[in-house]
């Protein structure tokens, strides 16, 4: 017996310490290709940096309402500073919790002096993916603030679970609301952001869930009638984004209560807007709980790009639906033709070497190369704020063009 | 002519008596090593890997927002290296004593490596950990730096833990060449044993010596350790731990050592 006990108590360590060294051994980052290969943007001008140096500052709920990242344009910087690395991360299994898939570098300075001789700069505010982290889009933020934008990143308290989905449809559109207000504060004089942003210059950008809240906060309206019909005909097609329905339909009675509502509308939900917003740019985002009637609310000029196999925020659901009715003027529609969901998020250069083995989804892609697609997505968003925020004509003229001239990109706009 | 045939007999009973008592003690002190570098394979990854997965290379900022958010986490994984370190001293005095008779300063050396090895381990990894722990606590007179110099400065002190880990493994490499040596020289354990430590503590000499001479092949090498070091540490752990060493080869090894003063 006490043979048995032992050999037990020897093949369980062994087995344990054989599953930890494997662990440790496949959660450690690893240099993968794109690393190696530098980045060479080869499709125009709007997919390269702009003219600004990129300053970049992290704002703890000491300094602000929530926790923030600001990229902005900043003085030249000393020559020699090493580059920075950004984490692309998902908060697992707290709002505090990130579980960082993959490292990129940067190029921002830390703390650098911001340039004021050329501000004030318009201002974007980007709304990361559900539970994931602003670092993740650090590569986009940089691009804008190189192009004299500055971008300002809400970290949304959230993580991983479908269950509190529901939460971020109210919190999300109010986490941007309350950017915009502390940013009024703070570029009054004596504030940290004095002389820095255009206040009345504000564009808001958004990926995934982000796409949502970035639709909401420039005048889309939910619409419950419209919501659940389409829900209704996913379910019977079994398309992907009963996901979604599974996640809100159950709660939309909880939805009203947390925006302080008597009850849930039928039709149209109250708008969740600040009229200030001049543009919105939706990268993969979910639209279907607008429906047609609630994204015919929106006005101010938009762009969507969607990746036309994503399961997470279908085409037809988030990216086509937004281009086909809002009511702006000014709209454009990118389509990437076979990517996928997480094409928007952060680059690669150093993964989980569990993800060198098994492809998971988050940094590899059926049918797109990550940094290709990161140079398609910069230069038709930089070229949108540019034209919208900035009135620079050669990027409106970018916009106006029916050509094609990337392959697998499908690219129309009306107003341009 | 009756008492010396008794005292003779007396001497035969006492070394039949010592040599059973050093057959049990030498039994357990076998399982003990197995038990305590079978405690150090599993608690090493776990302990690493919670510092791998909140330490972001080059991310000051997720770094500290990781540390902040999971200190406790972060302090169970030094606890974890500091239960480490202290078994690698008692384990060090018991492979000593279990070596010795092949040769008694080779067996001092290996077992000086090991626990210089442990201290260094000491030293380091869990000063640099305190050290993050302080920059990150908030007290007040870190207030004379803005938060990304306090962001950069926990992560210079873990970047600092990374170099650390290739000063440790020297002493590791040279402990494992010599146990391995020993081994091979023992006839109480097979030679195919010593074989393994020895290819483990090329592979450690390699991982150290290769990362700071040519930083790029640092994953390589990581890898290399693992395949080369595992076998023969766990292969080792388990032979003491089930079959232990040849008893009557290490007495016989034992009382020569004896004999030689060597």
């Amino acid at each position: 017996m006490r043979k048995l006990l032992f050999g037990t108590f020897v093949v369980g360590l062994v087995i344990l310490g054989v599953l930890a060294q494997l662990g440790s051994y496949l959660l450690a980052l690893t240099s993968t290709a794109a690393e190696l290969q530098a980045t060479v943007n080869h499709i125009g001008p709007f997919a390269t940096s702009g003219p600004h140096t990129v300053g970049v500052r992290r704002l703890t709920v000491d300094e602000a309402p929530i926790p923030m990242t600001v990229w902005y344009p900043a003085v030249v910087q000393a020559i020699g500073v090493p580059s920075l690395t950004y984490s692309y991360a998902i908060n697992m299994l707290g709002p505090n919790s990130s579980i960082t898939l993959a490292t990129y570098k940067g190029r921002a300075e830390p703390g650098a002096t911001p340039d004021m001789t050329q501000g004030p700069y318009p201002l974007v505010v980007l709304s990361h993916g559900f539970a994931i982290t602003s670092s993740s889009y650090a590569w986009l933020a940089e691009q804008l603030a190189s192009h004299g934008m500055v971008v300002v990143s809400p970290l949304h308290r959230e993580y991983l679970d479908p269950g509190v989905l529901w939460r971020s449809t109210v919190t999300r559109p109010k986490d941007i609301l309350t950017v915009l207000a502390y940013v009024d504060e703070e570029v009054k004089s004596g504030g940290e952001l004095e002389g820095l942003i255009d206040v009345a210059t504000v564009a808001v950008v958004g990926h995934s869930y982000g796409g949502y809240a970035a639709l909401a906060a420039a005048g889309a309206r939910m619409d419950t009638g419209a919501f659940t019909a389409a829900c209704e005909t996913a379910y019977t097609s079994n398309d992907p984004v009963v996901f979604l329905c599974d996640a809100l339909v159950p709660h939309l009675n909880d939805v009203a209560e947390l925006a302080g509502l008597d009850s849930r509308p039928t039709e149209l939900w109250p708008a969740w807007t600040d009229g200030r917003v001049d543009a919105v740019v939706s990268l993969a985002g979910d639209a279907v709980m607008f429906g047609g009637p609630g994204l015919a609310e929106l006005v101010v000029p938009v762009m969507a790009i969607g990746g036309t196999a994503d399961t997470d925020s279908p085409f037809m659901w988030g990216t086509g639906l937004t281009y086909n009715h809002a009511s702006s003027s000014r709209r454009a529609e990118v389509a990437l033709e076979d990517a996928a969901h997480l094409i928007f998020a952060g680059e690669c250069d150093n993964v989980r070497r569990i993800m060198t083995l098994a492809s998971l989804g988050f940094c590899s892609d059926p049918a797109w190369d990550r940094d290709r697609a990161h140079d398609v997505v910069k230069y038709y968003v930089t070229a949108f704020l540019r034209s919208e925020l900035k009135r620079d004509h050669q990027a409106a003229a970018v916009l106006a063009l029916d050509d094609h001239r990337f392959p697998k990109v499908r690219y129309r706009a009306v107003g341009y | 002519m009756a008492t010396a045939k008794s005292e003779r007999s007396d001497t035969r009973g006492t070394g039949a008596q010592a040599t059973t008592t050093t057959k049990t003690r030498l039994k357990r002190l076998t399982r003990i090593a197995g038990i305590l570098y079978l405690a150090i394979f599993v608690l090493y990854p776990l302990s690493t890997s919670v510092r791998s997965t909140l330490v972001v290379p080059g991310d000051a900022a997720t770094t500290v927002q990781n540390v902040v958010a999971n200190e406790t986490l972060f302090r169970w994984g030094m606890a974890g290296e500091a239960t480490i370190f202290l078994i690698e001293i008692v384990l060090a005095g018991v492979l000593y004593v279990l070596l010795r008779p092949v040769s008694r300063w080779m067996s001092l050396a290996a077992a000086l490596a090991r626990a210089s090895e442990g201290v260094v381990m000491a030293a380091a990894n869990l000063f640099t950990s305190i050290l993050t722990l302080v920059v990150v606590g908030g007290a007040g007179y870190l207030a004379a730096f803005d938060t990304e110099q306090r962001d950069a400065l926990a992560l210079l002190f873990q970047d600092a833990n990374e170099i650390v880990i290739l000063l440790w493994g020297l002493f590791f490499a040279l402990h494992l060449v010599l146990l391995g040596l020993l081994v091979y020289w023992s006839q109480f354990f097979p030679r195919i044993l010593g074989i393994l430590l020895m290819l483990a503590g090329v592979g450690y000499f390699a991982q150290s010596f290769g990362t700071v001479v040519a930083p790029g092949l640092a994953g390589v090498l990581s890898t290399g350790v693992l395949v080369l070091a595992i076998p023969g540490e766990l292969v080792f752990a388990l032979w003491l731990l089930i079959r232990g060493v040849d008893m009557d080869k290490w007495h016989t090894r034992a009382l020569e050592a004896i004999e030689s003063q060597l």
